[in-house]
């Protein structure tokens, strides 16, 4: 349910000066479909004007929050989101997986709310109905990708462990795995869910290997390379 | 005001302490240089000023002892104020451990060290924007030139005026904050940040005199992580705070389908990427660079292991075939100017003969003699520098480690056993960086193994005497029996004593450098430094007592009868079955346990040359003249013995004739003998320095049995050795 009336309205009703970098940022949130968040406004917003800064926006969105502009919803994520305050109440489904907000409106929980409410005495000032749980599109699909078994299962032939790329093979985690303080490890010096790897060499006795991620060289053996899964993308170089 | 120096390994924390301070902290190419917390205090503008500089980690969790120092110190000391110290062509990784650092609210400064390789490799920081961002200050640094350094300081002096955080308004701001308005904070999205909050309430609530010392917000994440070291902390409310912690980790788990601690490792490693998105201009161009090329060569598939060998041969030969001119150089002054300069001037002041024999044969045979050395650890240190500055150090752990692997050991391992070649009590220490206790017992247990540089002046010894023209390869031979052996008992000790899981291995290869002459000349000059106080002092103690044991009861003729004389005989039969069961042999053995150079001082005093029949001293001009021409004469020499020893042209014929010392070797052993000795020496306790390091790292039950097994394997191979060798013919 979004909002319709132009930013220039907006502006005058809430009271705010139109400076350029205020439109822009306005614009990013009433064009997005969802509840984004400052970075992504941020990330919108830059795509209209390259210029803008991380700060300029944070604050910028406090100035609207303040003046009514927009509304700040916290959906438990740590992270502020907000859409153009509407002219209608509604309330959120969010999904915890995905952070996708799908919102509802209907007529018998607000009644219901309202009769809860004289019930106890209260006289309603403000509500908001948050209801967590996981999206349609997230229950039905195991979370990520557990081992290379399961991905050949799944029909997926570009997954391989680690120990399995040849040198000069680049590949994209989608998995560290093994045992807690092992993962710990890995990630902390950079291994982590998304990262492009390059094989560069395997040492003069067959083991270990180095390899390249995060800019850094990396050396570990077979048997901790194993409980890496990557996505093959093919040959290294690219993958820098 | 105290400023900790935080930061990834290898990042030049300790280099950059040595910038400011003026310190001479150990700095080196290779991760896990620095193991134990290390401070320097000084004067600044009038205000003292600790600096307490600390072991590199990537994160503020405890697996390994040096990783779990950092940490403690943060918490239990809380510095004013945090230097943390990141590598600016690695921003991205670094990040991880700064978001860290920012979640216990201490001021932070951000020094971006390696900015001049950022600049070569073309990487713009935007350091305004970077500090906005994080809230902190940043200064960029080169801590090898000593630009930017200057402004550490003030500005960490500033960051601690601005922001005083005690934990307790540490704490207070966290809550009153609405989490989502500070864009510093990193978050670890809609799954955890709740549950961070939810715990943090939990800690206020039942850990409330934890969350006075501990900042709630990191203990809350650390605990949520599944940090075994943290939940150490809660002491008496940890059942329940446990039990709360266990079942969200399970809640967050099952909805996530992943642990919580990946979940927050991805949330810091998105916010850094987010940060570096903005605030670097340039990417960086991973451009295939002289480290890429070099690695082509010496880590080879064919090449690697060839070029390891080939590269300790080079160093041992070159440091014994160069040095050797300047060890007979300085054995002529000592013995021949400096000690007749000595005794004129004891003459002159009356005092008795037994003074004059006490100089003459304890502390310049004994003492003064282990000095001569100094020229062969110069050359072993500066290869050593070269080798730990350059960061083929990693390269060693990396081609060695499938070895290792074998032991039960990882390649790291390997690092602390080269700095073995050097001393073994550092060695000792270096193994901190390994993770797991059973490591470092293993690791410790075979670093004596690893001929250390005080052993080098007993093989120069017998080498002279018996080997002149295989030196090097005599002693190459020996250092190469040492990693051999090492091998071999790790292999016995892995079947027998550590049966389990190999430890894990990863392991980052720093980028190479070139040293820098200054900052290898300084790593040079300490080493020297603390030889050469090792020989004024207890070397010097260990001689002159040696040498009144040795004439005692008062006038005893025959030193045989003297108290050494009879304590060495009574042990010597030990030592007749491996050939060398005189009293002498067996005496500089005893004594050698002190420290190895001692075995060479108390050589020195028992094997005393005959008095060459006395020549008029020259004049002491034309003596200092002498001088002057014996060390040109020594350079020259010592560059004709290193090439020749590398076969770039034939050696020259004459050999310089035998000292006196050596003369009176050959009739106390026989070639086979000397090596029997050798190898004991090589194998039996370092000595006492060691193995107080021992006790001090693993306790002393491991300590005893390393001196056990010690010197059972020195007697046995010694006793193969001899017995073997007249098997086979040779006398
Ligand atoms: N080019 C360049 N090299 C540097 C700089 N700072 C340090 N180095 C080099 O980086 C290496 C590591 O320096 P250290 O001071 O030992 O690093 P550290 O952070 O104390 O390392 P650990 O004690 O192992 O954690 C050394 O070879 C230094 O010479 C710098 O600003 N520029
Ligand atoms: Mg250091």
């Amino acid at each position: 349910m979004k909002t319709t009336r132009d930013i220039e309205t907006l502006f005058h009703e809430a009271e705010i000066a139109p400076t350029a970098q205020r439109r822009v940022i306005a614009q990013a949130i009433r064009d997005n479909t969802g509840h984004p968040d400052a970075e992504t406004i941020y990330h919108l917003a830059r795509q209209i004007d390259p210029h803008l800064g991380i700060a300029t926006v944070y604050r910028t969105l406090k100035l609207f929050a303040e003046k009514g502009l927009v509304d700040r919803h916290d959906f438990g994520d740590g992270r502020a989101r907000y859409e153009v305050a509407p002219e209608s109440h509604h309330d959120h489904l969010i999904c915890v997986r995905c952070g996708k907000v799908v919102e509802f409106a209907r007529d018998r929980i607000e009644e219901l709310q309202l009769e809860v409410a004289r019930e106890e005495g209260f006289e309603l000032l403000d509500h908001r109905m948050e209801l967590y749980g996981l999206c349609s599109e997230c229950r039905g699909t195991r979370p990520r990708i557990l081992t290379v078994a399961e991905a050949a299962a799944d029909g997926e032939s570009s997954v391989r462990n680690l120990a399995q790329l040849v040198p000069g093979e680049a590949g994209r985690i989608v998995r560290v795995g093994g045992a807690d303080k092992l993962r710990q490890r890995l990630q902390s010096m950079g291994l982590v869910v998304g990262e492009t790897i390059v094989v560069e060499r395997v040492a003069p006795l067959g083991d270990p290997i180095s390899i390249r991620v995060k800019g850094t060289s990396l050396a570990l053996r077979h048997q901790e390379a194993e409980s890496i899964v990557v996505e093959v993308a093919g040959e290294g170089g690219s993958g820098a | 005001m105290r400023i900790a120096f935080i930061g990834n390994p290898n990042v030049g924390k300790s280099a950059l302490v040595n910038a400011i301070a003026g310190t001479r902290l150990h700095v080196g190419n290779w991760p896990g240089v620095t193991v134990e917390k290390k401070e320097a205090t000084f004067t600044f503008e009038g205000e003292e000023v600790k600096l307490v500089d600390l072991p590199g980690t990537y994160s503020l969790s405890s697996y390994s002892i040096e990783e779990r120092v950092t940490r403690d110190y943060l918490l239990n000391e809380r510095p004013d104020v945090v230097i943390d110290v990141v590598d600016a062509t690695h921003l991205e990784r670094n990040l991880f451990l700064t978001l860290q650092l920012l979640e216990l609210g201490i001021p932070v400064v951000l020094a971006l060290n390696v900015w001049d390789e950022a600049k070569e490799r073309g990487i713009e920081i935007d350091t305004e924007a970077l500090a906005g961002i994080l809230d902190v200050a940043v200064v960029p640094t080169v801590a090898t030139s000593g630009e930017g350094v200057g402004a550490l300081l003030p500005t960490a002096r500033r960051m601690a005026a601005e922001r005083p955080a005690t934990v307790a308004e540490y704490n207070q701001a966290c809550r009153d904050a609405a989490a989502a308005e500070r864009p510093h904070v990193a978050h670890y999205g809609p799954l955890v940040d709740p549950e961070v909050r939810l715990l943090g309430e939990a800690l206020h609530r039942d850990a409330a005199e934890v969350v006075e010392r501990v900042p709630c917000r990191w203990l809350a994440v650390k605990l949520l992580e599944g940090d075994e070291g943290t939940q150490a902390l809660l002491d008496g409310a940890a059942t329940t705070l446990l039990k709360q912690v266990g079942e969200q980790r399970r809640r967050i788990e099952a909805l996530a389908g992943d642990d919580p601690a990946t979940l927050i490792s991805d949330g810091r490693y998105g916010f850094s990427k987010g940060v570096v998105a903005e605030v670097i201009r340039q990417r960086p161009i991973d451009r295939r660079d002289l480290t890429e090329l070099i690695d082509r060569v010496v880590l080879h598939r064919w090449l690697g292991i060839p070029i390891f060998f080939a590269m300790l041969w080079f160093v041992f030969h070159t440091t014994f075939d160069g040095a050797q001119p300047f060890v007979d150089f300085i054995n002529q002054v000592i013995t021949g100017p400096v000690e007749r300069w000595f005794l004129v001037g004891l003459t002159a002041i009356g005092a008795p003969d037994w003074v004059a024999s006490l100089v003459s044969e304890g502390v310049i045979g004994g003492a003064g003699f282990v000095l001569t050395f100094v020229p062969i650890l110069f050359f072993l240190y500066l290869f050593m520098g070269i080798l730990e500055g350059s960061g083929y150090m990693a390269r060693a752990a990396f081609v060695m480690d499938r070895f290792f692997h074998a032991i039960g050991l990882h390649g790291k391992s390997f690092i602390p056993m080269i700095l073995g070649f050097g001393c073994n009590v550092p060695a000792v220490y270096a193994t901190r960086s390994l993770d797991s206790y059973r490591d470092r017992v293993l690791t410790s247990l075979l670093i004596p193994l690893m001929s250390c540089s005080a052993r080098l002046p007993v093989y120069a010894v017998f080498v002279a005497a018996f080997f002149v023209d295989q030196r090097g390869t005599v002693i190459f031979s020996l250092y190469l029996l040492g990693i051999l052996l090492a091998v071999g008992m790790g292999f016995i000790f892995k079947r027998s004593l550590f049966r389990g899981d190999a430890p894990v291995f990863v392991m980052e290869l720093p980028p190479y450098r070139f040293p820098t002459l200054r900052s290898l000349m300084l790593y040079v000059w300490e080493k020297l430094r603390s030889f050469v106080r090792k020989a004024g002092t207890y070397i010097l103690a260990t001689s002159v007592v040696i040498w009144f044991f040795l004439n005692l009861p008062w006038g005893v003729q025959n030193p045989a009868d003297s108290y050494f004389g009879k304590v060495a005989g009574g042990v010597a039969p030990i030592f007749a079955p491996v050939g060398f069961g005189s009293w002498q042999a067996t005496g500089a053995l005893l004594t050698g346990v002190i420290a190895k150079e001692v075995v060479v001082s108390t050589m020195g005093e028992i094997y005393t040359p005959e008095p060459e029949a006395a020549t008029a001293p020259p004049e002491v001009a034309e003596e200092i003249a002498q001088i002057g021409r014996g060390f040109v004469v020594a350079c020259r020499d010592s560059v004709v013995a290193v090439l020749a020893g590398l076969h770039l042209f034939p050696a020259p014929e004459q050999q310089p004739p035998p000292s006196a010392l050596a003369k009176r070797m050959r009739t106390a052993f026989t070639p086979l003998t000397a090596i029997a000795f050798m190898v004991f020496v090589l194998t039996y306790i370092p000595c006492v320095v060691t193995m107080a390091a021992m006790g001090q790292e693993l306790g002393w039950r491991w300590t005893a049995f390393a001196a056990a097994y010690l010197l059972t394997l020195g007697w046995s191979l010694a006793f193969l050795t001899y017995q073997g060798g007249r098997l086979l013919g040779f006398a």
